[in-house]
């Protein structure tokens, strides 16, 4: 029966000829003939596992490493000036006593407001001429194709090709010619796609030559 | 300072910038690619699977390349890479054809052929026999696993994972021995 310095010198034999053959430049001392060393060998012999497709490595590496790109330039959007600002999707979680006083306040405002001009209700002769607004016609666009558009979502869609939502952005579309025009920067439309749920989307790009993907039907007329 | 080290250092130097260095990251990928493929080829014995496996492993190592806290990280990828080759045996799956059915290529010869396929069948047929912490050494070291590596990956020491390999190359010849009259070279174990 083997000694257990025997098992241990067995083991660091096998354990040095195993990692020269992983680690490459070959060690100073001389491999040992022992069995197990022999049975390295035949199992290394029998080890037929093939390399992948270098068609698949390149393609899983060109999908990591665009998906890397994708995400980096989400994450730098998403704190980029550019006159742009992202909706924040948390905002009665970041609820604070300060702004509950706030709106409590500006409530308290309009009840007065709301009393003052009921006083003149009763003075109908004396009572302020107030137009309305929203009623009015003039709230439709006037300006022809110009419309302003509030990008209020988020939310990743599948458009079957590779998508990258910009983050809240106000801009100026124009139909003819097809453009985006935000106040500081411009948005140039490049494509557009409709998604699986018959939503449009506008594929733009930016000055500074960020791409994205807008909603069409977060579009507003700017006068409404 | 040997060049194992330096080339350990190197990886630990791209790990590091991984997370935010895309380079960095596609030079880990072309390092350890084959490597994690001909792993989970040895664990599922089909390219497809095997293809699977690997897109899984990389894709789950770069979204978790911020999360990596150093340490080795052949050991922290081939880690991922047995949990992922783990859960996919647990899903249900169609049953492929085997891949090693007679082809076309008149080389080396069926007979020649038929005589290498029944010893690597054989081969993992032991493989497969081995108790489980001596099988995922052998797996692990064919895949190019240094010993302190899958002392690493095993969460073992590495006394204990010498220990282990001797005693499954000891296994193997053991198993291979009673299987063949006189056994390998006229020994016996």
């Amino acid at each position: 029966m083997a000694s257990n310095s025997d098992e241990v010198r067995a083991a660091e034999a096998l354990n040095s000829a195993w990692d020269r053959r992983v680690l490459g430049p070959p060690a100073e001392e001389p491999a040992l003939d022992t069995p197990e060393l022999k049975q390295l060998a035949q199992l290394l012999a029998c080890d037929d596992a093939p390399d992948p497709e270098p068609t698949f490595v390149a393609q899983l590496r060109d999908n990591l490493l665009s998906e890397a790109v994708s995400r980096r330039l989400s994450s730098r959007s998403s704190s980029a000036s550019l006159g742009i600002t992202k909706t924040s999707p948390t905002l009665w979680t970041q609820l604070s006593w300060r702004r509950v006083a706030l709106a409590a306040v500006i409530a308290a405002c309009f009840t007065l407001a709301i009393s003052a001009g009921s006083s003149f209700l009763r003075d109908e002769a004396n009572a302020p001429t107030v137009a309305s607004v929203l009623a009015s016609p003039a709230g439709t666009p006037t300006a022809g194709p110009t419309t302003t558009a509030w990008v209020i979502s988020t939310t990743a869609i599948s458009v079957g090709h590779e998508v990258t939502l910009l983050p809240h952005i106000e801009a100026t579309a124009t139909n003819d010619p097809p453009n985006l025009v935000v106040p500081t920067t411009g948005l140039t439309v490049l494509d557009s796609a409709t998604d699986g749920t018959g939503q449009r989307w506008l594929r733009v790009q930016t000055n500074d030559g960020r791409a994205g993907w807008l909603p069409q039907s977060d579009t507003r007329s700017p006068q409404q | 300072m040997s060049h194992d080290q330096r080339e350990r250092d190197h990886i630990a130097s791209l790990a590091a910038r991984a997370a935010s260095d895309r380079a960095a990251f596609g030079e880990l990928y072309d390092r350890f690619a084959t490597a994690i493929f001909r792993y989970c080829y040895r664990r599922t014995g089909n390219r497809e699977l095997a293809e699977d496996a690997m897109s899984q492993t990389f894709t789950r190592a770069f979204e978790g390349m911020s999360g990596f806290g150093g340490g080795s990280f052949p050991a922290w990828l081939f880690t991922i890479a047995h949990n992922v080759v783990i859960n996919q045996a647990r899903r249900p799956r169609f049953e492929p054809l085997p891949e090693d059915m007679p082809t076309a290529d008149p080389q080396p010869g069926p007979e020649a052929v038929a005589l290498m396929q029944d010893e690597r069948a054989r081969i993992v047929a032991l493989l497969d026999c081995l108790p489980s912490d001596q099988r995922r050494v052998v797996e692990f070291r064919l895949s190019g696993l240094s010993g302190a590596e899958i002392a690493a990956v095993m969460e073992r020491s590495v006394p204990a994972i010498k220990m282990l390999q001797l005693r499954a190359m000891r296994r193997l010849r053991s198993e291979l021995s009673a299987c063949e009259p006189g056994g390998i070279n006229g020994e016996q174990f």
